[in-house]
């Protein structure tokens, strides 16, 4: 059977492969519709970056308000999700919080929101920005690839192609078209849901729904369920802080890119003329030890410590942003962890009064 | 751009559907433009040094066809002297270094960096078995583009099937597409996926910690480590070549294969037969036949058994370890003959149960060779096989107990009666698994005739079985690791 030119439907076998990939494709989206999805998923992290969206509207409704409170925006991670806006509104009544944080929140997800924003004109009165020193490390043995996978759009990480690595653009691509390689439906959850309904499947589909709504009234900030809720004893937190050191931090080697990202980000808010101030959140008094006495950094010449600070002030100081180091701050003393590095609820007050000071004094 | 990323996914859906857009008379430039690509994908200077190397061996084979002898020589010598500084550079300072004890030659690595070009074992064999050919059976010389497309043909160009004349020049005859190639590419391409991905990279995650610190475990689980390096490496190797095939019969090719169920094999002799095959049928035409193979007397033809095998070890990695592997099975297809010869035993069973032993003992034998293949070092590698005879579970314990038996009691209060026992392999339960799908895929392979009565499902069984295995992957995928055979 010889084939000529342009032979597609003359050959309709040519078309097999694109056919099954096209009914895969298919079969797939099925998965992605919320009835079907409660019944493999297991997380509610990604309800925190698909509540932004209306997060955004929220945002972009309430700064056209006649008599609006001014509004801080926050880019954090899962190290600021705690908020409560109610305390702000009460104890700071000029201000307001709009949280955009998002678990595993990296600097290339705030820029891809700081180019929205100034596209849109959007201008909110402070923006704040998180430095987490893990999203800068490059050779984590345990990536944070939430953002990757939950928050970018393609058409961002196409724009951006030369700071992503292929490896990234791959996964990126291939968890977008694919929702079971995205979620990783396992059957024996499915089965068990499908089981007891009542036991399983409704709570956890009440879950994601009061997660959402707690989202919507606390304007991102909303606690994950089994989270970060209590305090973690002290042996338990060196075990965590040693834990989480060797996972996110060891070897260390500073990621630039994360830099242009961030750069990018000034450069956005700076066009419509919001005021700036970075951040790096306090870490449990053990995590941070280690930061400064492990020689991990630079082929174990240096700490964690003395690698990236420098750096993070260099650029602070090039850019004139206020750099508000929490670690260092003697001030600062609340250090009830829930992990090695994430503060309690406990120390949420005092931590809102930290940033909440130094915006209101600007 | 391995075969199981997903920028190979993009390249080869936009390859294959310009391919067969293109009118006949573009194919065969598009594909090598195709081939050039994938390889400076990898690398954009050794595209060059590529090319040139394509070049010379055409001008050399024109040579050949005009009677010139003395090029064949000069091709052949050139293609191993290009492999062997590229391969070998490092392996012989070692050497070196080894025998002589100068401190020059263990500082020569700091000082000269040598990257290996992507598929050079694979393409200088192909390039001097079609010089070899010339000479010897007069063939008629291809154009310089059929030549570079034979060796610069993307779907070998990771890790073969080592091509021969005749397996790939009358591909170039007929560009068609036929029902049977496209359903025999979806069959490769998920077969093949689903071996590297969902057998040969979680058993990769199992055995990695124990051949990274074999003093570590005891010696059962070095053993077993073993067993599941073979699990592994055939499912890697045969499931690239699977990817490889299927990606020669999307464009209308067909290439040949390299395993035919190679741990059913009965004896040594049968294995090599159905593992690597385009190897060990390349060793055997270009290395055995010429050093006078079995015509020469028997002590001559044991001799020449160990030295293709070894040779065979030496092609896959500059490395002790793979000399040792190569060695041993020279030595045991050596000992398959002299059984043979000198005591008249038949090697092959009759009965079905002795059947079934052989072919475990086979695989066992593969197994013990799979731990010097797999080896990082030769050091790494005395370590295992002194661990499998002397690592016991225990033996930390009583080695203490004769010297310092205060650590031994220290030891227990703070990690119980499990402080001082050695490691044990993690995950055996996957390799029970594992070992079913081995099995599965053997069967495939040994006996296709059996599975070709399912062909008149074709268009509804490929459909089905494609959409399973997409989801099998996306949903069981580990991290995709690089194929073992890649880096040969």
């Amino acid at each position: 059977m010889k084939v000529n030119e342009l032979n597609w439907f003359k050959e309709k076998v040519l078309l097999l492969p694109f056919l099954i990939f096209i009914i895969a494709f298919g079969l797939d989206k099925f998965l992605s519709l919320e009835g079907v999805h409660t019944y493999f998923s297991k997380t509610l992290s990604d309800i925190n970056y698909i509540q932004k969206e209306e997060l955004y509207q929220d945002l972009q409704k309430y700064l056209q308000t006649p008599q609006r409170k001014k509004v801080l925006v926050y880019f954090g991670n899962s190290r600021a999700l705690l908020f409560n806006k109610d305390y702000i509104e009460t104890k700071y009544p000029e201000w307001t919080l709009f949280n955009f944080s998002v678990p595993g929140g990296r600097p290339d997800y705030a820029l891809q929101w700081a180019e929205r924003f100034a596209q849109d004109g959007t201008r909110p009165d402070f923006v704040l920005f998180d430095h987490s020193t893990e999203l800068y490390n490059s050779q984590a043995s345990l990536k944070v690839d939430e953002t990757l996978t939950n928050g970018l759009k393609v058409g961002f990480v196409l724009r951006h192609w030369k700071y992503f690595t292929t490896s990234e653009i791959s996964t990126l691509l291939a968890k977008r078209m694919f929702y079971a390689y995205l979620y990783r439906p396992k059957l024996e959850v499915i089965l068990a849901r499908a089981k007891a309904r009542e036991t399983y499947l409704y709570p956890y589909q009440n879950l994601r729904m009061g997660f959402v709504s707690q989202l919507k009234l606390g304007q991102g900030s909303a606690i994950t369920p089994g989270t970060h809720e209590g305090i973690m004893p002290e042996g338990l937190l060196k075990k965590s802080s040693f834990g989480d050191f060797n996972s996110y931090l060891v070897p260390f080697v500073f990621d630039d890119r994360m830099l242009y990202f961030f750069q990018g980000s000034v450069s956005e808010f700076r066009k419509i003329g919001v005021p700036m101030a970075s951040i790096w959140v306090r870490l449990s008094l053990p995590y941070f030890e280690l930061f400064k006495s492990q020689k991990v950094a630079n082929e174990k010449r240096e700490t964690v410590y003395e690698n990236w600070l420098p750096k993070i002030e260099d650029f602070q100081r090039k850019n004139q942003l206020p750099f508000w180091n929490m670690n260092d701050d003697k001030n600062y003393n609340c250090n009830a962890f829930s992990d090695a590095g994430h503060m309690s609820p406990a120390c949420y007050v005092d931590y809102t009064n930290y940033i909440m000071k130094r915006v209101t004094e600007k | 751009m391995l075969f199981n990323s997903i920028p190979f996914l993009f390249f080869f859906a936009l390859v294959y559907t310009l391919y067969w857009t293109f009118p006949n008379s573009f194919r065969k430039p598009f594909l090598l433009f195709a081939g050039l690509f994938f390889y400076g994908s990898f690398n954009l200077s050794f595209l060059i040094h590529f090319i040139l190397i394509i070049s010379f061996n055409y001008y050399c084979l024109i040579q050949v066809s005009k009677k010139k002898q003395y090029w064949l020589k000069i091709g052949v010598i050139a293609n191993i002297i290009n492999l062997g500084f590229f391969k070998y550079f490092y392996f012989f300072n070692r050497l070196l270094a080894d025998l002589t004890g100068y401190p020059f030659f263990e500082n020569v690595p700091q000082i000269i960096h040598i990257a290996l070009p992507l598929s050079i074992s694979f393409y200088s064999f192909q390039a001097i078995a079609s010089l070899v050919d010339q000479a010897r059976e007069d063939l008629p010389i291809p154009s310089y583009l059929d030549y570079s497309l034979f060796l610069a043909f993307f779907p070998v160009l990771i890790a073969g099937p080592i091509m021969r004349r005749h397996d790939f020049f009358p591909n170039l005859e007929n560009f068609n597409a036929d029902k049977e190639k496209i359903y025999k590419a979806c069959y490769f391409l998920m077969s093949g996926l689903v071996k590297k991905v969902l057998v040969a990279d979680p058993m990769s995650t199992t055995i990695t910690p124990i051949f990274s610190n074999p003093t570590h475990y005891d010696g059962i689980s070095l053993f077993l480590a073993g067993i599941c390096y073979s699990i592994q490496v055939y499912c890697d190797f045969s499931g690239l070549t699977d990817m490889a095939r299927s990606l020669a019969y999307f464009l209308g090719f067909e290439i040949p294969e390299n395993f035919k169920g190679p741990f059913f094999s009965l004896t040594g002799r049968e294995l090599w037969r159905r593992w690597h095959i385009t190897l060990s049928f390349w060793l055997r035409d270009y290395i055995y036949f010429p050093l006078g193979g079995s015509r020469l007397g028997k002590a001559r033809t044991y001799i020449n058994l160990i030295i293709i095998m070894t040779v065979g070890g030496f092609w896959h990695g500059a490395d002790y370890t793979f000399i040792c592997w190569g060695f041993y099975w020279g030595c045991i297809l050596a000992l398959e003959k002299v059984i043979e010869d000198k005591l008249g035993w038949d090697l092959i069973p009759q009965t079905l149960l002795f059947k079934w032993i052989k072919a475990f003992l086979i695989f066992v034998l593969f197994s013990i060779s799979g731990l010097m293949f797999r080896s990082n070092s030769a050091r790494s590698m005395v370590e295992l096989f002194q661990g499998i005879v002397l690592n016991s579970k225990d033996s930390l314990s009583i080695s203490l107990n004769f010297t310092q038996a205060w650590i031994l009691h220290g030891g227990g209060l703070l990690g119980g009666r499990e402080f001082f026992s050695l490691l044990k392999i993690e995950n055996l339960e996957r390799v029970a698994y594992m070992g079913i799908a081995l099995i599965i895929f053997h069967h495939i392979q040994y006996f296709p005739e059996k599975w070709a009565t399912l062909k008149r499902f074709d268009p509804y069984l490929c459909i089905v079985c494609g959409v399973i295995s997409i989801f099998l992957l996306a949903t069981l995928s580990h991290e995709g690791g690089e194929f073992i055979y890649y880096k040969f």
